[in-house]
């Protein structure tokens, strides 16, 4: 078991790292909003989703967030009537990516926001152990 | 001496105010993880009432709970502010809030131990 305050700062941190990760896959899904196939009716770029689950370090015995699986998002692909397109199907119809550019702007600001949360959590921790550090400081 | 006795509770308190910290930045970590529900330390007062019978360690080799007083920590249920789709019921400003009071009161306790330490030195001073 480690000290309490140091469990804080471990925990905090793995949240910063599973949420700057959810910003990598928002910007790859952004990214390639507009990545259709390159041969002829191929599917598009599928959209990537995250999924975090709380887990035990066995290591330190707290627990912590980690990425549990990212997945593709199995919604259907829009389709648009582009036949000059290299990935058209036979009848000029061609797959776009289902990326939904609102709702990945959306998802960047709810990661923003926990990461904002996070950074806090290791402030207050820190702000925490200097002043039990300035105990030993103050008093002469 | 009464003094000694305020420097032991100041001190459990330190220790409990960490893990209440440490809860909630568990808490804070999991805002997005599906199914997770939100954790809550027993308070101060109950985790003193509480007598509590430890192991005793006679062996390097024992597995050893630590001995340091660890709140035990209790599921919240309704207590929260929002449940979201996923199940997860962690609400981010209700966690800041407790992160702050947490602080506050850390803050508070570093203060007074150090109030207390400087009484302590004025006596043997004079």
């Amino acid at each position: 078991m480690i000290d309490q305050l140091s469990a804080t700062m471990t925990i905090a941190a793995s949240g910063l790292a599973a949420q700057s990760m959810r910003l990598r896959i928002v910007s790859e899904n952004l990214a390639n909003a507009q990545s259709t196939a390159t041969r002829q009716g191929g599917d598009p770029y599928r959209r990537k989703t995250i999924v975090f689950a709380d887990e035990l370090d066995r290591l330190t015995g707290i627990d912590v967030v980690t990425i549990q699986k990212i997945r593709r998002d199995t919604a259907p692909f829009p389709t648009e009537y582009r036949p000059g397109d290299p990935g058209a199907n036979q009848s000029g119809y061609v797959k776009l990516p289902n990326v939904n550019t609102i709702v990945e702007m959306a998802d960047m600001r709810e990661a923003n926001r926990s990461y904002e949360a996070n950074l806090q959590v290791i402030k207050q921790a820190r702000e925490m152990i200097s002043m039990t550090i300035d105990l030993l400081r103050g008093t002469s | 001496m009464a003094m000694v006795y305020l420097f032991d509770i100041a001190a459990r308190q330190a220790e409990w105010l960490a893990a209440h910290q440490a809860i909630v930045a568990r808490n804070i970590a999991n805002a997005d993880t599906p199914g997770y529900k939100a954790a809550a330390a027993m308070d101060f007062e109950a985790t003193l009432d509480r007598t509590e019978l430890v192991l005793a360690r006679t062996d390097a080799r024992h597995i050893g709970i630590s001995d340091a007083i660890v709140p035990s920590v209790r599921q919240q249920r309704g207590s929260s502010w929002d449940t979201a789709h996923s199940g997860n019921n962690v609400s981010l400003e209700n966690e800041l809030i407790k992160l702050g009071d947490g602080s506050r009161a850390y803050a508070l306790n570093a203060g007074l131990v150090k109030a207390f330490h400087r009484m302590m030195l004025a006596s043997i001073k004079v």
